[in-house]
Parts: structure tokens; sequence; C-alpha cells
């Protein structure tokens, strides 16, 4: 193939072309992207902010703390191999990083009791002895095919069941037991069915 | 799971030697790697840590998102290594991998920020300096650019682009790649790099220009 006119190079970078034309000119610029680049480099005088660029953005960055970066990695793929070969299989979790895998072996049931707080509210009988104190009669157990996923960072932890049956519409939630810490940080999304904490 | 047990790692980590692991190439590296050598993989997270959190974090602009993130490449790189054939370079096979790793994170980032009010569309930096009820923050006549002025400028400029937009100049421009090479780490065809990389550049020139 010879050079594309300039009709074709433009309807091949506004993702134009189809079929045959497109397999000839991605063989055409298989060979030639190099000098194809240059041009449309030279056509917006590119050459100059270039270098701008490379002097702004670095292309090498350490990790902060890059010798725990690697010791964190390690410990995290190590868990994952003990996880495989424990073959731990009475929690339905969803797959998910695996360097959380052990975090939220811790977590399962701390995620899971929180669901029930969550789900109290709306099965429980309140008994108000006064303003404050509220005692929980029912204990609710989610149902087997509620999924629990939890991502963390550096600045939250984030568990998400998945699988929840969604609330009715004159559903009353009372929260009077939970924390307020608690009551921020949960969000039902009855669209997805999730519950997020 | 790995054919060999973490021990083989584990003894091997008693010896290293950081002048002998710069001369073992990657391919090599990678073939113990395979065959469970934890050593032979941390010499190959070492050498390419920097490369991948700083290609993580110009995406995400988040140091604490981005030394996850990065975290979570290598383990899935670990657990991919079995599959890698070497057809590719060890390093574009990776930030394949983290190019995953980071569009997977901002996906479920946007589907949680969706009816939110995020933070992000208030940053002054993000809102357009061309739109008419923007403030004119030109510089004085006066003052020359510095780096650190230059850097924010490109920055910004930079975090104006579609994720792909920046990503594609990014890997070409910054990271040195070949367009072969973005093309897998992107999985895209040739021409829809060269388009990226034609209007990423156009649009960061107007903008610097603006």
């Amino acid at each position: 193939m010879n050079r594309p006119n300039e009709e074709l190079l433009a309807n091949w970078l506004d993702g134009k072309l189809e079929g045959d034309d497109l397999s000839k000119m991605e063989a055409w610029a298989a060979e030639h992207a190099g000098d194809l680049d240059s041009e449309f480099k030279c056509e917006i005088g590119w050459d100059a902010l270039n270098d701008d660029l490379l002097e702004s953005v670095p292309k090498f960055e350490e990790p902060p703390y890059p010798e725990f970066f690697n010791s964190k990695l390690k410990q995290a793929i190590l868990a994952d191999d003990l996880d495989e070969r424990a073959n731990i299989s009475s929690v339905p979790l969803t797959s998910h990083s695996s360097l959380w895998q052990r975090i939220r072996m811790v977590l399962v049931p701390a995620s899971l009791a929180a669901a029930v707080a969550f789900y109290a509210g709306m099965q429980i009988k309140n008994v108000e002895k006064n303003e404050n104190e509220v005692i929980v009669e029912v204990i609710y157990v989610p149902d087997e095919n509620v999924e629990v996923a939890v991502s963390d960072t550096l600045e939250s932890t984030e568990i998400v069941l998945d699988g929840l049956s969604p609330m009715s519409d004159d559903f009353h939630m009372d929260v009077s037991s939970v924390s307020q810490k608690e009551r921020a940080m949960t969000a039902y999304h009855e669209d997805e069915g999730k519950v997020f904490y | 799971m790995r054919g060999k047990s973490h021990q083989e790692a584990d003894d091997a980590s008693g010896g290293g030697d950081s002048s002998q692991n710069n001369e073992i190439d990657d391919a090599d590296l990678v073939r113990l790697a395979q065959g469970g050598d934890y050593k032979a993989f941390d010499v190959l997270v070492t050498r390419h840590r920097g490369k991948v959190y700083a290609m993580v974090m110009n995406m995400v602009k988040n140091d604490a998102d981005a030394w996850d993130l990065a975290q979570d490449s290598f383990i899935k790189a670990w657990k991919a290594l079995p599959k890698f054939e070497n057809r590719s370079k060890f390093s574009t096979w990776l930030f394949r991998i983290s190019h995953n790793v980071v569009y997977d994170w901002m996906r479920k980032k946007k589907i949680r920020s969706e009816g939110e009010l995020d933070d992000e569309l208030l940053d002054a930096n993000r809102i357009d300096m061309s739109a008419a009820t923007a403030p004119k923050q030109s510089p004085r006549p006066d003052e020359a650019m510095t780096g650190n002025e230059l850097r924010k400028e490109i920055d910004e400029a930079l975090n104006k682009l579609s994720p792909h937009h920046k990503e594609t100049i990014l890997l070409r421009e910054v990271q040195g790649m070949d367009y072969k090479e973005i093309a897998e780490v992107m999985d895209c065809t040739l021409g829809t790099v060269m388009s990226r990389l034609f209007y990423a550049r156009k649009k960061l020139q107007t903008l610097l220009k603006s």
C-alpha cells in the first residue's frame, strides 16, 4: 500500500475505517507509525511541549516506603497461597483482591454483625425502657447467598453486602441503637441491593 | 499454584546480591518466578515498582490509592505469571495489568460516586478556564514560569484529558513505549493509539496555550 491520502488518514484517526480499508491502513501504519507520528507532531509543533512534559511528569517514582512495599506484597501473596492451600470454602465470598484475603476473614463476621444491626431495625420489636435504650428481641440472619466483599484503602475500609433483598416502600429503620459514626458510614443502595459501610 | 514452594524464595532471599540481580534480565527472572522462586519475583518488583507506581500515580493523582493499586497490580502479576509466555516484554505485560487495575478502580469509583456530590467537580483545577464564568488567572507579565508552575500547569492540563488520552500520552511520551506496546497495554488497535496520541497532543497544547 502506498502512502494513504489525507482523507483516508483522517478517517482512520477518527475511527471511521472498517473492513478491508482498516486492515490495509493498520498494516501500513504498523510499518510507518514512527514517521507518521513525527509528521503529526511536526504539524502541531509538539516537540517544545514534549520537553516540558518530560521535565514535569516523572517516568520513575519509588512508592513511599519502598521496602515496606515489597514486604507487604510478599505477605499478601503468601497469605493468598495459604488461603488457597487451606481451600476455605465455607463462606461464599466474592473473588476480590488477594491483598485483603486475610483481612476479610476477620471482617466477614464483623460485617455480618453489621448486617444484623442494619436489618434488625426492620425486623425487631423495640421495647423502649427509656429514651435511648433499645432491646433487640429478634436477630436477623442474612440469606445464604449474601456475598461480602471488603476493600480497603489507607483512608477507609469498605464492606459491601451484595444480594440483600430490597427494602419495602413502607420500611422505617430505627437507628436509635446505632452509633452516630455507624449511621454516618452506612448507606443502602436500593437499586443495587447492596449495603455500603 | 506454583510447582515449587516458597521455601526456595526464602532460601534465596538470604543470599541476595543486588549487583548480581541487576545483571539478570527480566526474562530469566520471569522464568525463575514462574518456577515458584519468590526471590526472583521480588527482584522484578524492585526493578519495576517505580515505573508502575509513577504511571498509576500519574493516572489517579493520589499517593495512597496509587500505592494500593500498584500493590494490586503486582499481586495480579504474580497470580497470572504462569500464563505469561514471554512473547512481550515483562514491563509491557505488567503495564497491561496495572492498566486493567486502574480502570477497574476508576469504574468502581465512578459507580460509587454516582448521585453523590463529587468534591473533585469543585476542584478549581478541573474547572474549564475558558468558561465564561471562570475567573481569569493569567500570570503577571513580569512573572517567569518556574519549574513548579510549569509542572502544575502541565498536571492540570493532563487532568483535563480523558483517561484514555492521558494514558496514551503518558505511555508514549513519558514511558517511551512504542506504538505496538501501547496498543497491547491498552488493548486497542494501532489506529486507536495514533488517533488518541494525535488528539491528546492537540488538546494538551490548546489547554496549555490558553
